[in-house]
């Protein structure tokens, strides 16, 4: 049996009052490549904060390579890299000395990897040399990207990592992260709201509702059991279906009922007035977060 | 009219808030207080009704002028945006106006009150314009406005090197004329640098406006600058040392910023100790025997407000680590740094500690070199080094629970520094009483007393607190 790489067991955190995170439980895989999804506001960045051990949880407890996050030890710190939302990062540096600062600090540092990456994504001599503070949104988050992957981590950790990018950059990321990072057996868990490159990278899938994790699964196997049945309020009021995951009433009286993995719903979709549609990756999103 | 005095008071208040939410309550508010009360004391003791109004009328002004100065400018030019400039022009107009109005009230207010006084009416009317000017553009964030506002300094402090037919020139008909008509004239450049009108002008000098906005709030003095030439290059090859010895505890400094590493400190008191060097030199030089045997025996006193800057450098510390949390989540993940809140925390604390004392270290030695530049005896040198001492205490200022507390610690730095000094004026006045030790002595020693227990507190701190980065996330 494979050991989890990130276990979290009954995780909660509070604001103040506001809770962000209750009673989470979650797995994540040794290869697994999760997309974690919420609205804006749901936790996310906090949900990655407390799985790296950035910030303490209220209660429960979270586990990296088998250690606990809040004594993890050099060799797994070594092993993991982390792309936090904000990418303005180490302004008074430039981009080189940034490097060098973290090729510093870390073992082992792919050097042939970050000047392969710096001049693909368009850092020449100029730029590398430039303040950071300097540098637009979309090339500070770039190479943000480019410090995490150097070190070759074994599981990455990425928040928002395309937020700032335009199409061009968000394309040069993703080939990266399939070709020399997904397919070396990389871990990765991110978060975005850019579902189409979800689609394009993400095997898996995870909503994050209410401080919990409300659905997960394999992104294709979610979508082909997502559905939506819409009918008379007559004949689904009080009728429970198979997966159910979210119920709603509309004003003119149907119903609208959102379901995964449910059985027989061929059969109810015969009945005079019900609908059963699939649902898009965007649909499910919203269903199943709203 | 009823629009335009509601647009005035509306934008005063806009531009009080932006700075500070209930500034304009309180300057309105103290101002009322001392036209009221101070004309009211008058009143009793000399039972003056004109005197008292007039103190009224001084007050209210006084307090009207200071709060455009402090308040009003600053969040005007802040309001001006170069969107702002070109959308909103209504806005504009009225930040304007306003300006000119409480600048014209100023100017007129001083001129009134220096007639039938020593003070020649002329001058104080070219002064008053020309400097609040100059304040105003300095305020917006041009060099311009500061250098001038050194020459109006220089000029009142060195006037008697000023030749008197100059002053006299400018007091009376076409000199007069000129005066006034250039300073009008640095008025207006003055308010059109104030009050851009949008576009790319606005837009470049946009960089230097909100620097110098953000420079007057509390925690905006101690951000990051941008790094001249030289800073950068010298820590450009800092930053080379420390990555290539892969020393964490020295590269955990890095995360205080480029300008706040000890090596640009060193540079600037260094700069300050050979300007010091200069100005004796000419001092010794044109000054009489009498000045130079004054510089010999009090001399030794003036570089000592320089070690104030040790206070500065703690608050520097605190708002830079509460400014780089998002760089700390990365460098705590870092695989040299200790894993487990107490030895991480011991880590960071050592690298803090080791730089205040470093930097308390230079502040003394700066000063101790300056006094030795002014040829004190190795009584005052010794008098001098004690205190120094006195301001040790504030390295352990710098070992807090910065998960749980992060930014600037403000009156409480204060308040604990004053505490400090007292204690230790205190047991050096008794050891003084029962030893005959020196006062200076017995307070450095308890000063350095006072630092040991901060740090050893400090310390013990660092082991039970959560894990120190990054800072302020529990606050």
């Amino acid at each position: 049996m494979t050991t989890a790489i990130i276990q979290s067991a009954a995780i909660s955190k509070h604001f103040g009052s506001a809770s962000i995170l209750s009673q989470l439980d979650w797995q994540i895989m040794p290869g697994q490549v999760i997309g974690l999804l919420g609205r804006n506001g749901a936790g996310k960045s906090t949900l990655l904060e407390c799985l790296l051990g950035l910030r303490e949880t209220d209660s429960g407890t979270v586990r990296i390579y088998g250690e606990d996050v809040s004594q993890l030890s050099d060799a797994t710190r070594a092993r993991i890299g982390y792309v936090p939302q904000k990418s303005d990062l180490f302004e008074w540096m430039t981009p080189r000395q940034m490097l060098d600062y973290f090729r510093a600090l870390y073992p082992r540092w792919n050097g042939a990897k970050v000047d392969g990456l710096l001049e693909r994504w368009g850092f020449d001599k100029l730029m590398q040399n430039k303040p950071i503070s300097k540098l637009s949104g979309g090339e500070q988050q770039r190479l943000s990207i480019i410090r995490a992957l150097a070190h070759d981590p074994e599981l990455l950790v990425l928040d928002e990592p395309v937020s700032a990018l335009d199409p061009v950059g968000r394309r040069d990321f993703l080939r990266e992260l399939i070709d020399s990072v997904i397919e070396r057996g990389t871990t990765v868990v991110f978060s975005t709201h850019i579902l189409s490159d979800l689609e394009r990278v993400a095997l898996d899938l995870a909503f994050l509702k209410d401080g919990r994790i409300a659905l997960q699964g394999r992104l294709d196997e979610l979508l082909e059991g997502a559905r939506r049945v819409v009918g008379p309020a007559s004949l689904l009021d009080g009728k429970p279906l198979a997966g159910e995951l979210r119920r709603q009433r509309a004003q003119d009286g149907t119903v609208s009922i959102i379901t995964h993995g449910g059985a027989g719903l061929a059969l109810l979709g015969k009945e005079a007035g019900v609908r059963v549609e699939p649902l898009s990756l965007e649909d499910l999103f919203i269903e199943v977060t709203q | 009219m009823k629009t335009v005095l509601k647009d005035y008071w509306l934008v005063w208040r806009m531009a009080f808030s932006s700075r500070a939410r209930h500034a304009s309550a309180i300057v309105f508010g103290l101002s009322a207080l001392s036209a009221i009360v101070v004309p009211l004391l008058i009143l009793l003791k000399e039972n003056d009704l004109l005197l008292a109004a007039g103190m009224s009328l001084r007050m209210a002004v006084t307090g009207v002028v200071l709060g455009w100065m402090l308040y009003f400018v600053p969040g005007a030019v802040k309001l001006n945006t170069p969107a702002a400039a070109r959308l909103v022009p209504r806005l504009r107009r009225r930040l304007i106006e306003v300006t000119v109005l409480v600048w014209a009230l100023a100017v007129a207010m001083a001129t009134l009150l220096s007639l039938n006084t020593k003070l020649p009416t002329a001058l104080v009317l070219l002064g008053t314009g020309g400097w609040i000017a100059a304040f105003g553009l300095a305020q917006s964030g041009q060099k311009l406005g500061t250098w001038v506002q050194f020459a109006f300094t220089g000029s009142f402090v060195f006037h008697r090197h000023i030749p008197p037919v100059l002053f006299e020139g400018v007091q009376h008909g076409t000199g007069f004329a000129v005066a006034l008509l250039l300073m009008l004239a640095f008025a207006a450049y003055a308010l059109q640098a104030m009050f851009l009108n949008g576009g790319e002008h606005h837009y470049a000098a946009r960089e230097a406006q909100v620097l110098q906005i953000e420079r007057m709030s509390p925690t905006g003095q101690f951000r990051e600058r941008r790094q001249n030439r030289f800073d950068a290059s010298l820590y450009r090859w800092v930053l080379q040392r420390d990555s290539a010895a892969r020393n964490s505890g020295r590269l955990l400094a890095h995360l205080l910023g480029a300008r706040n590493h000890w090596v640009n400190r060193a540079v600037v008191l260094a700069a300050i100790v050979a300007l010091a060097g200069v100005a004796l030199l000419v001092m010794h030089a044109k000054a009489g025997p009498e000045t130079r045997q004054l510089v010999k025996d009090i001399g030794w006193m003036f570089p000592l407000p320089l070690l104030l800057g040790a206070m500065f450098d703690t608050e520097k510390r605190n708002v830079r680590l509460k400014d780089t949390a998002a760089e700390q989540a990365l460098v705590r993940l870092a695989p040299p740094l200790p894993a487990g809140a107490p030895a991480f925390n011991r880590k960071v604390a050592v690298m803090l500690l080791r730089t205040a004392l470093l930097e308390w270290a230079m502040l003394a030695g700066a000063v101790l070199c300056v006094g030795v530049m002014t040829g004190a005896s190795a009584a005052s040198l010794f008098t001098q080094a004690c205190l120094c001492c006195l301001t040790l205490p504030l390295v352990g200022a710098t070992l807090r629970d910065h998960a749980h507390r992060s930014g600037l610690l403000g009156w409480r730095l204060l308040l604990g520094f004053a505490l400090s000094l007292a204690v230790s004026a205190g047991v050096g006045m008794e050891l003084n009483r029962f030893t005959g030790l020196p006062p200076a002595v017995g307070a450095a020693l308890a000063s350095i007393a006072i630092a040991a227990v901060l740090v050893a507190r400090g310390f013990r701190r660092a082991e039970t607190a959560p894990y120190a980065f990054p800072a302020g996330r529990l606050a």
